[in-house]
């Protein structure tokens, strides 16, 4: 029988920072810095009870690009609107730049406002593939992700979340000795695998 | 010369992808969608000149699933090889696609290396050439 069970901090901090050196590594040929940085807090919602994204309250007050994915059980909890967690990415516009021109594949785009804002959404659909992907081995359930909203310093409405879980994990990446990305992670607990 | 067919909502996704077979060396060109509808719009009138289809699973409006197995059940197209080029790397998405789709060809999961990739399409844009 499956059942609905809490993933551990310790896989979801293993796994996303797993899918995050494999994509800095592969697509980008560039290597972190150091370990994240972590801590957990609690989520500050707005008035319509979604997660507030702002790329000020995460450290960065030069030009930012902020994407969110939600995360959900099934096709029936995205139909009710219920997610089971969010994957945030919060991303120094100057930094991304140069990601971008590492991974040798953008040519002279990487000056285009709009592919940056793109790179940052697939960049955020990649770190949150592999981290379902690494959950998915360690017995859980697939969970649904949605594609990624992504815009200039903050998301206006903000992502929801569920509402009964509201712990999160954030990540703070260096790159080249700079602080480049944030990502903010919530979970809710998840269907394991079912075993006969 | 047949052309590549690139299916991906990420326009950045589909320029790397381009640039990786370019300075693999290939030729051809690349004709690219952003979605499972505007591929079959593409496939509809260039379905003749399409040597190989590298295609994301998730997408808008129709995912890339759901337009491999329509890629499937049309004669005309069902022979064109496909590649999954994708987030969505479990078992279970593996075997989906595969069910879906008897001459998939390949499935690359994101992220990927150029090399990986130029290993995968190259026997089969020779074998199309």
């Amino acid at each position: 029988m499956a059942e609905l069970k809490r993933v551990g901090p310790s896989l979801q901090k293993s796994a996303l920072i797993a899918s995050v050196k494999s994509i800095v590594t592969t697509t980008c040929h560039e290597k972190l810095s150091c370990e994240p940085a972590l801590k957990t807090g609690h989520i500050k919602w707005n008035d319509k009870h979604k997660m507030i994204i702002r790329s000020k309250d995460r450290g960065f007050e030069g030009p930012s690009v902020v994407s969110a994915i939600g995360l959900f059980l099934s096709d029936k909890h995205v139909t009710k609107g219920l997610p089971c967690g969010a994957v945030v990415l919060f991303s120094d516009e100057y930094y991304v730049r140069k990601l971008m021109s590492s991974s040798g594949l953008l040519g002279g785009d990487v000056s285009d406002p709009g592919v940056i804002v793109d790179f940052c959404s697939e960049l955020c659909n990649m770190i949150t593939g592999g981290l379902i992907n690494r959950i998915v081995i360690e017995g859980y359930q697939e969970i649904l992700m949605t594609a990624p909203i992504t815009n200039r310093e903050e998301i206006p409405d903000g992502i929801a979340f569920n509402p009964d879980y509201t712990e999160y994990i954030e990540f703070v990446f260096s790159l080249w000795d700079k602080h480049v990305f944030t990502i903010v992670l919530t979970l809710s607990a998840i269907f394991s695998k079912e075993y006969p | 010369m047949k052309k590549i067919l690139v299916v991906d909502d990420s326009s950045v996704q589909r320029k790397m992808i381009h640039q990786i077979i370019k300075q693999a060396g290939f030729e051809n060109d690349v004709l690219e969608a952003g979605n499972g509808e505007d591929a079959i719009q593409v496939l509809g009138t260039n379905f003749k000149e399409v040597g190989l289809i590298l295609c994301d699973w998730h997408m808008p409006e129709m995912n890339g699933v759901e337009f491999i197995a329509g890629v499937a059940k049309v004669q005309a197209v069902a022979e064109i090889p496909v590649v999954m080029v994708t987030t969505a790397g479990t078992e279970e998405k593996l075997k989906q696609a595969y069910s879906v789709h008897p001459n998939l060809k390949g499935y690359v999961v994101k992220p990927f290396t150029s090399e990986k990739l130029r290993t995968i399409i190259a026997p089969l844009l020779e074998s199309t050439s």
